[in-house]
């Protein structure tokens, strides 16, 4: 395979040096050619067609030009480079569809990386959906996991999962990972995180399911403020094509910025769990707030027996909101097979739980290609 | 008269755990039920602030929660407290009750240093107050937690993500400095179906459950049905005789505790509770 053409632009002298030598490091890529100021790339840089730019967002006058550099390398990526990650140059560039971003300097492996990310094109959504619930035990976290397989399974695309349950998230234990990086110390990084470097912190579950988990003690959950945490959000969504947010069971600054920056929120309810009407006509006070609440939160029963159609108009009528989808009671089944760190969709395919999970993914791939 | 008002200072309970659904709401509210019949003076206070079912569970339409408390206190520090609290009555029992905030936007609003003063107020007037909590460690918990005498930290044995939250909360607990002695483990909902093994269970912990209370389903559905605590409606109960048993418990270590003031509480906590 030919060697992609890297064109390179960069203020910094010594910068430019490590950058050319990391460049240059192996056969994959190839620099043809560097400037120190975007003005002068317009100049000429077109006439050696390169794959990809690597465009300086430290040196402000640069920021000028984007719109220009786009104009002149159509067909070329463009890849923010920076120190650290800056939100107010980023959104600048983000208005302009440009999204790629690395920090400098890097090793090839990233640069590599980021190129796979963001090859996708500039009209990359990631259908990112808040799965919360008034309380714990809702099966939330079981269809969390369910879903995720089901979405790769489908898709073969990329899914993020996120688990912002911060101090008790069970899906390290649910999917059987025993991670050395978690949320917290995502967070922590998060200024000097690329959208690459992130998603090392993200464990592979199978080749389209990928996991940040949570806290391993409930102690370091009051460092994750809810700033780096919509910073990390905003990152990860560059990296995936559906993002999946496991959340804590209370309305907290973590659970409202989660639903705030999602295209879909689920409000979990296990039926029969006592209350579970009260809880959520609580809920659906606040979120009536928003303007698009029927498009934008979802209603999910899990338990319910029999799970029939009308059982969902039933429940429906009762809470006085559509319901989504509804979730036979398999006790057994969930509880096995969260024991042994394994999903349903996998286990037993053939079950209503199963069928009901690929009738949901299916639902939100939907929407999400209208999105 | 005055300076025995003054000088009460009630024994706070709180039921707290960092697994959910594990049964802290009926065992509060039997606590408080089995503790009033004793002639105690009992205040229940639901702090779980967003999602609290105390009044859900004994059907109680409060005219004032712990929000209109927090608000008559905050607008005069030196309220009287007392009229405000409600109460809660079956047949000649009866005791005092604080209930969750109503909306979640007052939940919101709690505020943890006049909950403190609040508590601090109100346990010169009662021998006990029990107060449920939310499935977390929060600044509002950690002060509860603090303030009370005993920590009822409830467990269940069901599967692998219950035990790990047990597991992570109780040594979350022992790290921030909780005295082993001032927390009761107890195990709820025994003999539930499950695959896991409960000594396999109290070796992770490294510790063992002082009190078991068995699964009784039915029982406590129906006294979450008909709204009345099943310690005082379903006495014969093998749940009830349990939770009956844990409210002597209090009662002994509490008399106890003021028989035997300076002989240190740990020695006689022992002998209670192995």
């Amino acid at each position: 395979m030919a060697a992609k053409r890297i064109l390179l632009i960069e203020q910094n002298t010594s910068l430019t040096e490590q950058l050319r030598s990391a460049i240059c490091s192996d056969g994959t890529f190839e620099l043809v050619s560097s400037y120190k100021k975007a003005q002068e790339a317009l100049s000429d840089g077109h006439l050696y067609s390169p794959d990809v730019v690597l465009f300086d967002i430290d040196y402000a006058p640069n920021l000028d030009l984007l719109a220009k550099m786009q104009h002149n390398f159509k067909k070329a990526l463009i890849i923010c480079s920076g120190i650290k990650w800056q939100a107010s140059a980023m959104e600048r560039a983000n208005a302009l569809g440009i999204k790629a971003y690395i920090n400098k300097p890097f090793e090839i492996s990233e640069l590599s990386s980021t190129i796979a990310i963001f090859k996708q094109g500039d009209n990359h959504h990631c259908m990112t959906i808040a799965f919360f619930s008034p309380k714990g035990k809702s099966g939330k976290t079981t269809l969390l996991a369910n879903i995720a397989l089901a979405l790769g399974l489908k898709t073969k695309k990329k899914i993020g999962v996120i688990d912002a349950d911060l101090q008790f998230g069970d899906l390290s234990v649910f999917l059987n990972l025993n991670p050395q990086n978690t949320i917290f110390e995502a967070v922590r990084d998060i200024d000097f995180l690329s959208p690459a470097s992130l998603e090392e912190y993200f464990y592979s579950v199978n080749e389209n399911v990928a996991v940040l988990c949570g806290t391993k003690q409930p102690e370091y959950a009051e460092n994750v403020t809810a700033k780096a945490f919509n910073a990390l959000l905003r990152m990860a969504k560059q990296c995936f094509d559906y993002l999946l947010i496991d959340l804590q069971p209370a309305f907290n600054p973590i659970s409202i910025a989660a639903a705030e920056a999602s295209d879909l929120t689920y409000l979990v309810t296990m039926l029969g769990s006592g209350f579970e009407k009260e809880h959520v006509q609580k809920a659906l006070y606040i979120f009536e707030d928003w303007q698009d609440c029927k498009r934008r939160l979802k209603l999910i029963y899990t338990r319910v027996e029999p799970c029939t159609p009308q059982a969902l108009e039933n429940i429906s009528s009762d809470v006085g909101y559509p319901v989504e989808a509804i979730f036979p009671n398999d006790y057994l089944m969930v509880s096995t097979a969260a024991n042994n760190g394994q999903m349903i969709v996998d286990l037993s395919r053939d079950s209503q739980f199963a069928t009901e999970t690929m009738r949901l993914a299916d639902k939100i791939i939907a929407q999400g290609d209208l999105a | 008269m005055a300076d025995e008002i003054q000088s009460k200072s009630g024994t706070i309970i709180s039921l707290f755990s960092t697994a959910s659904s594990v049964g802290k709401t009926i065992i509060a509210i039997n606590l408080a039920a089995g503790l009033a019949a004793y002639g105690k003076k009992v205040l229940l206070a639901d702090c779980d602030m967003q999602f609290g079912d105390v009044a859900n569970m004994l059907s109680y339409k409060p005219q004032k929660t712990i929000a209109d408390v927090q608000a008559a206190f905050l607008e005069r520090p030196d309220v009287d407290l007392l009229p405000l609290i409600e109460s809660y009555s079956y047949n000649t029992i009866s005791f005092g009750l604080l209930t969750a905030p109503l909306r979640l936007d007052q939940a919101y609003n709690m505020k943890t240093d006049a909950l403190k003063k609040i508590f601090t107020n109100l346990r010169r007037h009662y021998d006990f107050i029990i107060i449920d909590t939310t499935t977390a460690f929060n600044e509002l918990n950690m002060a509860i937690l603090d303030m009370s005498t005993y920590i009822a930290f409830i467990g269940i044995v069901d599967f692998i993500p219950t035990i790990k939250n047990m597991k992570i909360g109780y040594d979350a607990m022992r790290r921030l400095g909780y005295d082993q002695e001032k927390i009761h483990f107890i195990l709820n909902r025994d003999q539930s179906h499950t695959s896991i093994d409960f000594d396999d269970v109290q070796n992770i912990l490294g510790t063992s459950f002082q009190h078991i209370i068995p699964n009784d389903f039915q029982t406590v559905q129906a006294s979450i049905k008909e709204h009345v605590p099943l310690i005082l409606a379903q006495k014969n109960a093998p749940v009830a005789e349990k939770l009956e048993d844990l409210v002597q418990k209090f009662i002994q270590q509490t008399d106890g505790e003021k028989e035997g003031q300076g002989s240190g509480l740990g020695s006689i906590f022992k002998r209670l509770f192995r």
